[in-house]
């Protein structure tokens, strides 16, 4: 009875799904020219600005996604790694003057080893366990930039972040550079995900998801791919939190607040956990929906509760669920041996 | 092959495993058998070291294997099947294969794999894109073997591979148990259901609270009057 009712709801997915499936080349192509001339198509800064922040949280909702899609543990402390890296990042480029790229970098391993100092101690707790964990961590870090006034400059906040370059050329809003450069880092990301997703250490996450014991029975290290999982998400976030840093140039621990987190999190819910494509209508959605709807006023955050109540009800499995609703797609020589197997059974009954 | 000495498995005071002392020959199919807490389950996990020996020793083919880190068991050549069958539901029969084939890196091998487990089990392959958790029970046992299958083992552990299934499927994977050992596996049977698990294996042994109360030749246990009275329910 469920599965009927579910099945209906399906349909439009599965329409839109082989709609992109058979205009796979020529969908790809444009999509990839508007995004490439969109700064030049306008000059309306408030929204170029809008864009890169929604490109700043399908980077987060990836890397969030590698452990609460991938792994299947849920974190709502990832706050704490965005800041651990706009800190490290901004501090370096303010204080160093080290170049955007390297301060990045650096935030990135500072992210990581936090990471790993994170994941070790909740090796064995999942669930709401897991999640009250780190929550803990991401007011831990706040905290921290909060109090730590020598370094963090405490409440006050870190001023003047400088914008990134390369050879000299300034990557602003206003000359698009920013915009770009953010497309750049989004690709990398996504295809890092796609290419872990597909590797041994994806169908590792994908085991321990599923069935934590049997993955161990076949030979898969628990304890190293759940850190792993954390250090790659912390690097990820850490990595968005150095590009958003730049991009308003600015920073004040009240940056970093459990909004932050619940916020990731829900794109990863919306968007579909453990896909990719859900990240990105996830953010948008999310990021946009704020922003269009300013005409509401303080009801938009009540239409924007509605919207998550709604999904829970209908599509609990995000917008563009986990499951693809097109026929599995198996290896060629697979296919191949199946279909000689079939036809040899054919043959031998005819005979 | 595989070689236990007098084995002691403590769950905190719970003294479950009193000394065992088991062995298993290559090519050779053993069974298990014992009451509901007789250490079985215990014995199997201690082999695959998700609980910890306090003393004695277990070799696989003159390696020292007692407490390994579990994932390393499967690297060693030691395949399980794991009681209750634990596939992973929300994945397809192929994929479930595939992370079976973890451990091994040879895309060749691997597909060999696929091909000897759908030659043994072909309702498996009528079904490889359906997810595990929409099969039969029979057929999910099918899958949990043939999973153990795809790293290729030497040893092939079965905890109670006839849990929860009708008589006839009972029959049926009793059967490929045969056949999979006729292929050169060794395989070390746990069961409950000790009528079917002696008429297919060489020897046997029996547990009773936690130490190995008689061994032997699977027939002769079959027929000692003490075994048929406690376990194959004749007077």
């Amino acid at each position: 009875m469920n599965d009927i009712k579910q099945k209906k709801n399906f349909n439009i997915i599965l329409y839109l799904e082989q709609f992109i499936d058979r205009f796979k080349l020529p969908l790809a192509v444009s999509s990839a020219v508007l995004l490439l001339i969109f700064p030049h198509l306008l000059t309306n800064q408030y929204i170029l600005t809008i864009v890169v922040k929604v490109g700043i949280y399908i980077i987060l909702a990836l890397g969030l996604n590698i452990l609460t899609g991938y792994v299947g543990l849920v974190s709502l402390g990832h706050a704490g790694f965005v800041a651990i890296g706009a800190y490290t990042a901004s501090l370096l480029a303010t204080r160093l003057g080290l170049g955007f790229f390297l301060s990045m970098l650096c935030g990135m391993i500072c992210a990581g080893i936090a990471g790993i100092l994170l994941g070790l101690p909740t090796l064995r707790l999942s669930g709401t366990y897991l999640s009250i964990v780190t929550l803990g961590f991401g007011e831990i870090i706040k905290t921290i930039a909060m109090n730590w006034d020598s370094v963090t400059n405490g409440t006050l906040g870190v001023k003047n972040i400088p914008s990134p370059s390369i050879f000299g050329l300034k990557l602003t809003i206003a000359n698009g550079g920013f915009y770009y450069l953010m497309l750049v880092m989004l690709l990398i990301v996504t295809l890092f995900c796609y290419v872990t997703y597909k590797s041994r250490t994806g169908r590792a996450f994908l085991a321990i998801k599923t069935d934590e014991m049997a993955g161990i029975m076949m030979g898969i290290n628990v304890t190293y791919y759940k850190v792993l999982a954390f250090v790659l998400s912390a690097c990820i976030c850490a990595s968005a939190g150095a590009l958003y840093a730049s991009l308003i140039g600015y920073i004040d621990p009240n940056t970093f607040t459990f909004d932050v987190s619940t916020m990731i999190l829900s794109i990863v819910i919306l968007g579909g956990m453990g896909t990719i494509r859900g990240m990105f209508i996830g953010s948008i959605i999310l990021i946009t929906f704020p922003e269009l709807s300013r005409s509401l006023m303080d009801y938009r955050f009540v239409v924007y509760g509605l919207i998550l109540v709604l999904m829970m009800r209908f599509r609990p499995q995000g917008l563009l669920g986990w499951k693809s609703q097109m026929p599995y797609k198996l290896s060629k020589s697979i296919t191949r041996k199946l279909e000689q197997a079939r036809s040899d059974k054919q043959e031998n009954l005819s005979q | 092959m595989l070689k236990i000495e007098n084995l002691h498995t403590y769950y905190g005071n719970i003294h479950a495993l009193k000394g065992i002392d088991l062995e298993v020959k290559e090519g050779e199919i053993v069974s298990l058998i014992g009451s509901n807490g007789a250490g079985k389950s215990t014995l199997l996990s201690t082999i695959t070291g998700v609980a910890h020996a306090k003393s004695g020793s277990i070799t696989f083919k003159s390696n020292n294997i007692t407490n390994i880190p579990t994932y390393h068991i499967a690297n060693t050549g030691i395949s399980i099947s794991p009681e209750g069958r634990e596939v992973f539901p929300a994945l397809t029969v192929e994929e479930n294969l595939r992370l079976g084939a973890y451990i091994v890196k040879d895309k060749k091998k691997i597909e060999e794999g696929y091909e000897r487990v759908y030659k043994l089990f072909p309702r498996l392959q009528e079904r490889y894109k359906q997810t595990a958790g929409t099969l039969s029970g029979g057929e999910q046992q099918m899958l949990a073997i043939g999973r153990a299958l795809m790293s290729n083992p030497q040893l092939l552990l079965l905890d109670e591979p006839s849990l929860g299934l009708a008589p006839n499927i009972v029959l049926l994977i009793f059967d490929l148990i045969r056949s999979i050992n006729e292929q050169g596996i060794t395989i070390l049977l746990i069961e409950q259901n000790a009528n079917m698990a002696l008429s297919v294996s060489n020897r046997a042994y029996v547990l009773e609270n936690g130490t190995v109360s008689m061994s032997g030749d699977a027939k002769q246990i079959a027929n000692d009057p003490r075994v048929k009275k406690a376990y194959l329910g004749q007077a």
